[in-house]
C-alpha cells in the first residue's frame, strides 16, 4: 500500500465519501500496471505509483516534488516545458504524440521507448495531468523480429509455404512463386492439392496425419506439380504451427527443388557404378593408396590375387608390405616415384620387385599417378605381374649376347687359328733341328705347349659361338652319357668316387652326341675344380622327368607338359652362393683364377641345352655342392630304336 | 719328293707350312687365294694341293670343286681356321667333295706330316 506520498489532502470538510473515493483513485493508481506520473503546471511531480519506480529505476522519494524533466532524456527537456503548457490550455484526455514513440530516461541514464497517455485531473481545485507510461520496449523488439523474419520468408531460395489443417493455403513467399509458377494472390485461399500429381493425391492424407500427431516431417523426397504442368523432385520439410494455447492450427512448408540434385546424384551413382565395373574388369591390380602413408584403401580383385590377398585383407596394408624390401624396392624409393608422379603431374612407370603373401618374390611393372578424390590426393597405381615378360627378356639378352659373342668368337678364333699355325709348328720345326736334351728344346716345348693351350681356349670359343647352330638327330641318351661318363673317368682326380645312376629305359632325344658329350664334360671339369684336392664325390644320373614331378622354379613352367630326360651332375664341393650361381651362365663370368678358366663353359653348356628345346638349373649352396639339372624334352615316338638313330654329321 | 701347290690368304701359314713341306724336300708353289691357285694349278703338274677353306677371293670350297672338274685324281688336303659360321661342317663337306682330308689349324707338325706321307702314299686314313 501507498503510505508517504505528497498527494493533496483533503479538507476538513470533506465528507467521508469523499475520502472513501480518492482512496479508491489511489489503490487503482498504485495497482496499474503503467507507471504513472501525476504532474501539476509547474511540472512538478505531485505523486507516482509503484510501477514508475520500477520502470524508472528511482525511488519514490527521489521523483515526489521534482521536476518531471528528470524522467525525459536531455535531448528533448527543454521543449517539454512548452508542450506541457499546451497541454495545460486546453486539457484533454488523449494520448501524447498521436502514436509517436517518446522515450524516457532512467535513473542510470538508460533510454528506452515508451508510449504515454495523458489524463487531466484536479486536485485540491488545482489542474493536473496524470500520464500513464508504458514501456514499448518488449513490443518494438518484437516488432523487429516479426519483420525480420518476413524478410527471411521473403527472400528465402526454398519455396515457404503456410497451410491450414484443412490443407487451405495460408501464406506463399516469392521462392513459392518462382518455383510453382503461381503468384501470392492466386495461391492463398487454394487448396495445397493444387501442387500435388494426382497419383500421389493420398501422401498429402498422410502428411496432414503426422502434423496432427505434432510430429514434423523432414527432408521428404517427393514430387510436385508447377502451374504449367511439369512435375519437379522435391524435398519437403513441414512442421506444425500452434496457436498461444499450443493447439496445432495449421503447418508451414519448405519445399526445395531438387530435380538438379537429383540429376547429379545420378550422374554420381552411374557415375560410381561405371568405375566399379571398370575397376573390377581390368585384369590388372589397381591399387588407391593415401600418398603420406601408403596406406591402401582400395584394391581390385586382380590386384589382390596377384599378390595372395583377398581384397579385404589388402586394405589396410601399405606398400610396404607388397615390396621386397631390397633397395630400391623399398618405402623411401616408392615415397620418391610418387613424389616425382605428384611433381610432374605425369603417370611414372617403372618395375619393382614385389613381395606377395607367402613372401615370393616376383616383378612387377608399377604405372603410378596422383588422383583427386574428395579434394583429397590419392596415388592410383596398377600393377602388372611381368615375371614371364622379364624372363623373355633375360633370355633374349642372353640370346642377343651369344649371338654377338658366337660372331665374334667366330672371327676372333679364325684369325687366332691362323695365328698359332705359325707359333706351333714353326716352333716344331726350329725344334727338329735342336738336341732333344737341349736347354733350346726345353724352351721351345713351353712355346708349344702355350701356343697349344691357346688353341685349346680357341676351341671353347668358337665352341661356344656353334652352340645352337648344330643340326640334331634322333639320339640314344643313355648310349650318349655312358660314353661320356667313361671319358669323365680320365679327367677326374682319384680323390673324387664318381657314381652314375642311369637305368635302362632307352631315351631318345634330337640332339647332338658331341655337344651332349661337351655339356657333360664341362660340368664334370666344373665340380672337379670345386672340389680341388679334397675327397668328393661326383654324381651323375639320368633319369625320366615324370609329369607329376613338381616343378618348382619358374623357369620350368616353361616346359610344356611332356616327358623330359632329366640328366643331373651332382658334386661334393664348394658350391657357390646366391650371387655366383645367378650369373654363371653369363658369358666369360668365372671364378676361377686367371688361366684356369675361359668363363665360357657354362654359358656354351647353357647355349647347348637351351639349343635342344631343354632348361638347365643349378641347385647351390657354399659349402654343399651344386647340382646341376638339365632337363631334355623326349622324343615319344614308340618305335625308336638305336637303329633308327640318325648320324649327327648328316647335314 | 712331291710337287705341292699351297694355297691360304695368311703369308705366316704359307711360310709356316712352305718351311715344313721343304724340310721334306718337297717342291712347293703358294697362292694368296682360289683365283691365283686356280691359275697357277693350270699351267702346273701337281701331286697335291692343299687348301685354306675361307680365303677372301675364291672361297676354299669353290676352289676344290673347280679343282675336282679339272683333276678328278688330284689330292686335296683342305685345312681351315674355324671361326665364321658353319666352317667347321665346311671341312666336313670338302672331305665329301673330296678332299682326302681336313685339317684344323693350328696343325700339329707330327700330325701334317703323317697326314702329308698317307696321303702322298695313296691313303690318307
Amino acid at each position: 500500500m501507498p503510505q508517504n506520498y505528497d498527494a493533496p489532502q483533503p479538507s476538513e470538510r470533506n465528507d467521508e465519501a469523499l475520502r472513501r473515493s480518492e482512496e479508491r483513485f489511489r489503490r487503482v493508481v498504485e495497482a496499474s500496471p503503467s507507471a504513472m506520473v501525476m504532474i501539476g503546471r509547474r511540472g512538478i511531480i505531485q505523486m507516482v505509483n509503484a510501477q514508475t519506480e520500477r520502470v524508472f529505476g528511482y525511488s519514490r522519494s527521489e521523483l515526489l516534488g521534482k521536476s518531471v524533466e528528470i524522467l525525459i532524456p536531455e535531448r528533448f527537456r527543454r521543449e517539454h516545458p512548452n508542450l506541457r503548457g499546451d497541454y495545460f490550455d486546453s486539457p484533454e484526455p488523449r494520448p501524447m504524440g498521436k502514436g509517436r514513440i517518446f522515450y524516457g530516461r532512467r535513473k542510470d541514464g538508460s533510454e528506452f521507448p515508451i508510449e504515454i497517455g495523458l489524463n487531466p485531473v484536479e486536485n485540491d481545485n488545482e489542474p493536473m495531468v496524470l500520464s500513464a507510461i508504458v514501456d514499448v520496449s518488449d513490443r518494438q523488439q518484437a516488432n523487429l523480429q516479426a519483420s525480420y523474419l518476413a524478410a527471411i520468408v521473403a527472400s528465402s531460395g526454398d519455396a515457404i509455404i503456410g497451410k491450414a489443417l484443412d490443407g487451405t493455403i495460408t501464406s506463399w513467399n516469392p521462392a513459392a512463386q518462382r518455383l510453382f509458377g503461381y503468384s501470392e494472390s492466386f495461391a492463398i485461399g487454394q487448396s495445397i492439392s493444387l501442387l500435388i500429381p494426382p497419383d500421389r493425391s493420398a501422401e498429402e492424407d498422410n502428411i496432414l496425419a503426422i502434423l496432427r500427431r505434432g510430429d514434423r516431417l523432414d527432408h521428404f523426397e517427393t514430387v510436385r506439380r508447377r502451374a504449367d504442368g511439369t512435375d519437379i523432385d522435391v524435398s519437403l520439410t513441414v512442421s506444425p504451427i500452434r496457436d498461444i494455447s499450443g493447439k496445432i492450427v495449421g503447418a508451414s512448408k519448405i519445399v526445395r527443388d531438387i530435380t538438379e540434385l537429383k540429376y547429379s546424384a545420378d550422374r554420381l551413382r552411374r557415375s560410381e557404378e561405371r568405375f566399379r565395373s571398370i575397376f573390377g574388369a581390368i585384369a590388372e591390380g589397381i591399387f588407391i593408396a593415401d600418398p603420406n602413408t601408403g596406406v591402401f584403401t582400395e584394391v581390385n580383385e586382380p590386384g589382390a590375387r596377384m599378390y595372395g590377398y583377398a581384397v579385404d585383407e589388402m586394405i589396410g596394408l601399405d606398400i610396404a608390405a607388397i615390396s621386397s624390401g631390397d633397395a630400391p624396392y623399398d618405402l623411401a624409393s616408392a615415397r620418391a616415384w610418387i613424389e616425382k608422379a605428384a611433381a610432374t603431374g605425369t603417370p611414372q612407370t617403372f618395375d619393382w620387385y614385389s613381395k606377395d603373401k607367402s613372401g615370393r618374390l616376383f616383378w612387377t611393372e608399377i604405372s603410378i599417378q596422383i588422383g583427386i578424390v574428395s579434394g583429397g590426393s590419392v596415388v592410383i597405381a596398377i600393377a602388372r605381374d611381368v615375371t614371364e615378360r622379364r624372363q623373355l627378356e633375360a633370355q633374349l639378352r642372353q640370346a642377343l649376347k651369344m649371338e654377338a659373342i658366337g660372331t665374334l668368337a667366330g672371327g676372333v678364333a679364325h684369325e687366332l687359328n691362323n695365328l698359332l699355325q705359325p707359333i706351333i709348328m714353326m716352333t716344331e720345326l726350329v725344334m727338329t733341328s735342336a738336341s732333344i736334351e737341349s736347354k733350346e728344346f726345353k724352351q721351345l716345348e713351353h712355346v708349344v705347349d702355350a701356343g697349344v693351350k691357346a688353341t685349346e681356349i680357341v676351341q671353347r670359343i668358337l665352341d661356344f659361338g656353334r652352340a645352337g647352330e648344330v643340326s640334331h638327330g634322333l639320339i640314344e641318351l643313355n648310349l650318349v652319357v655312358g660314353e661320356a661318363v667313361s671319358f669323365i673317368r680320365t679327367i677326374l682326380p682319384s680323390t673324387v668316387a664318381l657314381t652314375v645312376e642311369i637305368d635302362k629305359t632307352p631315351r631318345f632325344i634330337r640332339g647332338d652326341k658331341t655337344q651332349i658329350t661337351q655339356i657333360l664334360i664341362n660340368l664334370a671339369t666344373n665340380a672337379r675344380d670345386a672340389m680341388g684336392d679334397t675327397i668328393g664325390r661326383l654324381l651323375v644320373s639320368l633319369s625320366t622327368n615324370q609329369d607329376d614331378l613338381e616343378l618348382v622354379a619358374p623357369e620350368r613352367r616353361t616346359l610344356k607338359r611332356r616327358q623330359y630326360a632329366l640328366l643331373a651332375v651332382e658334386d661334393s664341393g664348394a658350391g657357390m652362393d646366391c650371387e655366383t650361381a645367378q650369373r654363371i651362365f653369363e658369358p666369360f663370368f668365372t671364378t676361377k683364377e686367371v688361366g684356369k678358366g675361359t668363363g665360357l663353359g657354362l654359358s656354351v653348356t647353357h647355349g647347348i641345352v637351351t639349343g635342344h628345346g631343354g632348361i638347365i638349373q643349378v641347385d647351390t649352396q657354399p659349402g654343399l655342392g651344386t647340382r646341376f639339372s638339365i632337363f631334355f624334352p623326349l622324343e615319344q615316338s614308340e618305335d625308336s630304336t638305336p637303329g633308327n638313330i640318325t648320324p649327327m654329321e648328316e647335314m | 719328293m712331291a710337287r705341292i701347290l699351297l694355297v691360304d690368304d695368311e703369308p705366316l701359314v704359307i711360310q709356316t707350312l712352305s718351311d715344313a713341306l721343304t724340310t721334306k724336300a718337297h717342291e712347293v708353289v703358294t697362292a694368296a687365294n682360289g683365283v691365283e691357285g686356280m691359275a697357277k694349278f693350270k699351267i702346273g703338274e701337281f701331286d697335291l694341293v692343299i687348301t685354306d677353306i675361307i680365303m677372301p677371293d675364291k672361297e676354299g670350297i669353290e676352289f676344290i670343286m673347280e679343282l675336282r672338274r679339272l683333276s678328278p685324281s688330284v689330292k686335296i688336303i683342305a685345312i681351315s681356321g674355324g671361326g665364321r659360321t658353319g666352317n667347321v661342317e665346311f671341312l666336313k663337306m670338302a672331305t665329301k667333295l673330296g678332299a682326302v682330308a681336313a685339317l684344323k689349324k693350328p696343325i700339329r707338325l707330327a700330325e701334317f706330316y703323317s697326314v702329308l706321307s698317307r696321303c702322298l702314299a695313296g691313303s690318307p686314313n
